[in-house]
């Protein structure tokens, strides 16, 4: 805005009338082109510069040719300016994207469920409960010691009534303890020994003549981190987990002990099953007529199976049979590959939702695979998996398997549940 | 510099002033090399020739051609006519009239685009910039064959300036003469005739007075706009009679828009003062005499100012 606009008087119509001329013809005080280019790149020299504008002042053609030059170079740096992205302008796209991006961040963190144990911290936890046998054992002394059996000397024999299994999902969360208290109506039963809580399935008699084997088994163990993308730091947790993790002590206990059970009581074992993340319940209901078989002779069994120790994060981990003719790839939301010995790749439907975390593979047709919220898979061909009821709905991370029938799992919180039956039945270690 | 010959048609191409012998023929004589031999390697240096494979004698050629056509050889300042030069411009002329074919797509990679933009600023019209474009870079790549030669503008390129800007030069020189010829060709019917002066329509003040005021208030604008100094009168032509923005004014002028602004204002308003004055004291008109004077030339623009202004073009 100039004070000529600002104050449209009639003089300016005036001027702008008046000073309206033609170019007349170029007379020889014009400058030539040379000249005339050099002044608008202010390349002649001050004396120079003043004595053509004397001449410009008052030609109308050299004006013209000037204010074209001036025309040309004004829109040039204005195209060249509309092409080029100041730097604020940049900032301006930057900043609301890392904004956004750290809601993004802060929303997951909040997503988080509660209950869930982050995975640095599981990291530590299976760094401190699962390594060390030495240290597996001592928690075991650790355990408040049992009730005494009622008849210590007697082989306890659980008869499986109905060896079924049902999985009922989309049921609300059971607790464990009143469904516990729940599958004993009227039945005089007699219970000797203690259950920790296991919600009515099998009893132990702990004091019952054990021998207690304990083979440790050297785990094969992949990690395959998504992952050489991930940060030295956390690969150096996973790499201590891995390290502190390869034996696994896997008991068979020599059960004694009674249980006395009328024929006609029936269990009902329930286990709950927080789906991850989604907020679903799923709940595992099992109704059988009695829970478990326990050979009530005291038996000692090697266990050799192959363990996979991962932390509960979006850590891709492989698991390989023995001979390594195929090795399956558990990752987040029940992903599970299998990979062939010739590096083919093809995706398996686990069944699962929740995060796979570890897995046992003892043969090249049976592997176990263990997850968030108690989750276990399993697949005795090779090919095709069963969701395996579970003994808890912690978080599993790690498993321990000899065969399609004996796996040994264990919870971020250091406890361990052994099945000889497939799954049917769990027993706290 | 030195006075430039007029062109030879009033429609034709005014580039060749003041160079009758064409490219080529003036060859820098020896004592030119040896004399400013440091300036000539400074800008032989600068000039980054040997990539289009033009030697350092051509250059020297081309910047005595120079220095001879800006009438600096007589004088002193040679050294620093070299040292302005744009070289490497000036290497890539050469070897463009050469007519090698890397250098000509050097130079249509880096100036066809500028080039044509150039063009449609200038015209301001996309099919006659084109068309102006169309025939500089013709000329550019050298048309006419004179004694078995292309013959090519660029050999009038010394390197005075940066070649865009002489190319825009030479852009704005075309479409000068184009709208002069434009208008030599232009039926006289369309031509707008001054309307009568009847003074309906600025009341009853009788044509004589009104032609009178008119008169006497074009004399006293050519006299104060005379008076002004050159620099003043040159930024006022360019917002009053070319209608440039105050930032392409800042441009040619070489000052900032603000200052721009600032100049035009007082400079406009000094002429108003001395025109009232003029017309105060050497017309002997009265305050209200004086508005009518401004009321009757705003008021009826038709009436050629201009020639009440004969010193301005």
């Amino acid at each position: 805005m100039t004070p000529v606009d600002k104050n449209m008087e009639p003089l300016d119509a005036i001027l702008r009338h008046a000073m309206r001329s033609e170019p007349g013809p170029a007379t020889p005080e014009c400058a030539d082109t040379e000249s005339l280019a050099a002044y608008g790149d202010r390349s002649l020299s001050a004396r120079e510069r003043e004595r053509l504008e004397t001449h410009f002042s008052d030609c109308a053609r050299c004006q013209l040719l000037l204010a074209d030059i001036a025309r040309a170079d004004e829109s040039a740096r204005i195209a060249k300016s509309a092409g080029e992205v100041p730097w604020y302008r940049r900032w301006r796209v930057a900043i609301p994207a890392l904004a956004a991006v750290t809601a993004v961040l802060v929303f997951i963190s909040i997503r988080r469920p509660a209950g869930v144990t982050p995975p640095s911290d599981q990291i530590v936890a299976m760094a401190q409960h699962e390594a060390p046998a030495e240290n597996l054992a001592a928690k075991q002394r650790q355990l408040p010691a049992p009730a005494p059996a009622a008849a210590p000397s007697a082989p306890v024999s659980v008869a499986a009534a109905a060896p079924s299994t049902e999985i009922a999902m989309n049921e609300p969360k059971p607790e464990a303890a009143p469904r516990a208290q729940a599958m004993r109506p009227s039945a005089p039963r007699a219970l000797k020994g203690s259950a920790e809580g296991f919600g009515g399935g099998a009893l132990i008699a702990p004091h019952a003549p054990a021998a207690n084997v304990a083979t440790q088994t050297p785990a094969t163990t992949t990690l395959e981190s998504n992952a050489e993308q991930a940060s030295s730091a956390d690969s150096v947790s996973r790499e201590a987990v891995v390290a502190a993790a390869p034996q696994t002590t896997a008991r068979s206990a020599a059960l004694g002990g009674m249980l006395a059970e009328p024929a006609a009581a029936t269990n009902t074992r329930a286990f709950g099953s927080l789906a991850s993340g989604s907020g679903a319940i799923v709940a595992a209901t099992r109704g059988d007529g009695a829970v478990g078989a326990v050979a009530g002779a005291a038996v000692g069994t090697t266990v050799a199976a192959s363990s996979s120790y991962a932390p509960a994060s979006a850590t891709l981990v492989t698991i390989s049979a023995p001979d390594q003719s195929v090795s399956w790839i558990a990752g987040k939301n029940g992903m599970i590959l299998r990979r062939d010995a010739d590096g083919s790749t093809h995706p398996q439907h686990s069944g699962a939702s929740t995060d796979l975390i570890a897995g046992a593979a003892p043969s090249a047709t049976v592997c176990w695979i263990v997850g968030r919220s108690g989750t276990i898979v399993r697949t005795t061909d090779g090919e095709h998996w069963t969701l395996i009821l579970g003994p808890t709905a912690d978080n599993l991370t790690a498993v321990t398997a000899s065969d399609a029938n004996d796996a040994t799992v264990t919870t971020s919180s250091g406890r361990s549940f052994a099945t000889s039956d497939g799954g049917a039945s769990w027993h706290p270690q | 510099m030195r006075a430039s010959r007029p062109a030879e048609t009033d429609g034709g191409f005014h580039i060749e002033s003041g160079l009758p012998d064409g490219p080529n023929v003036s060859e820098a004589p020896p004592e030119f090399v040896t004399q400013h031999g440091p300036a000539l390697a400074r800008m032989c240096e600068r000039a980054r020739a040997a990539r289009f494979k033009v030697g350092d004698e051509h250059l020297h050629d081309a910047a005595y051609r120079g220095a001879r056509a800006a009438g600096v050889l007589d004088g002193g300042g040679v050294d620093t006519y070299l040292d302005a030069i744009h070289a490497e411009d000036l290497s890539l002329a050469l070897a463009c009239q050469a007519g090698e074919s890397a250098p000509w797509e050097h130079f249509i990679t880096s100036f066809r685009p500028a080039l044509y933009a150039a063009a449609r600023a200038i015209a301001g019209d996309e099919m006659r910039g084109r068309e102006l474009a169309d025939s500089l870079w013709a000329e550019m790549y050298g048309l006419e064959v004179r004694d078995g030669r292309r013959r090519s503008i660029l050999s009038y390129f010394h390197g005075r300036s940066s070649i865009l800007t002489w190319m825009r030069a030479v852009l704005a020189q075309r479409h000068v003469d184009y709208l002069r010829s434009q208008s030599r060709i232009e039926p006289l019917d369309d031509r707008e005739e001054p309307a009568p002066n009847t003074g309906d329509e600025q009341g009853d003040a009788p044509d004589s007075d009104r032609t009178r005021y008119v008169t006497m208030l074009g004399k006293a604008l050519g006299a104060a706009l005379k008076s002004l100094a050159p620099r003043d009168r040159m930024r006022m032509a360019y917002y009053y009679r070319h209608d440039l923005s105050l930032k392409e004014i800042g441009r040619v002028m070489d000052e900032h828009e603000s200052t721009v602004s600032r100049r035009l204002a007082r400079t406009r308003d000094s002429l108003k003062l001395a025109i009232e004055r003029t017309l105060r004291e050497g017309d002997k008109l009265s305050h209200d005499q004086i508005r009518l004077c401004y009321d009757f030339a705003a008021g009826d623009l038709q009436l050629d100012l201009s020639r009440a202004l004969p010193d301005i073009e």
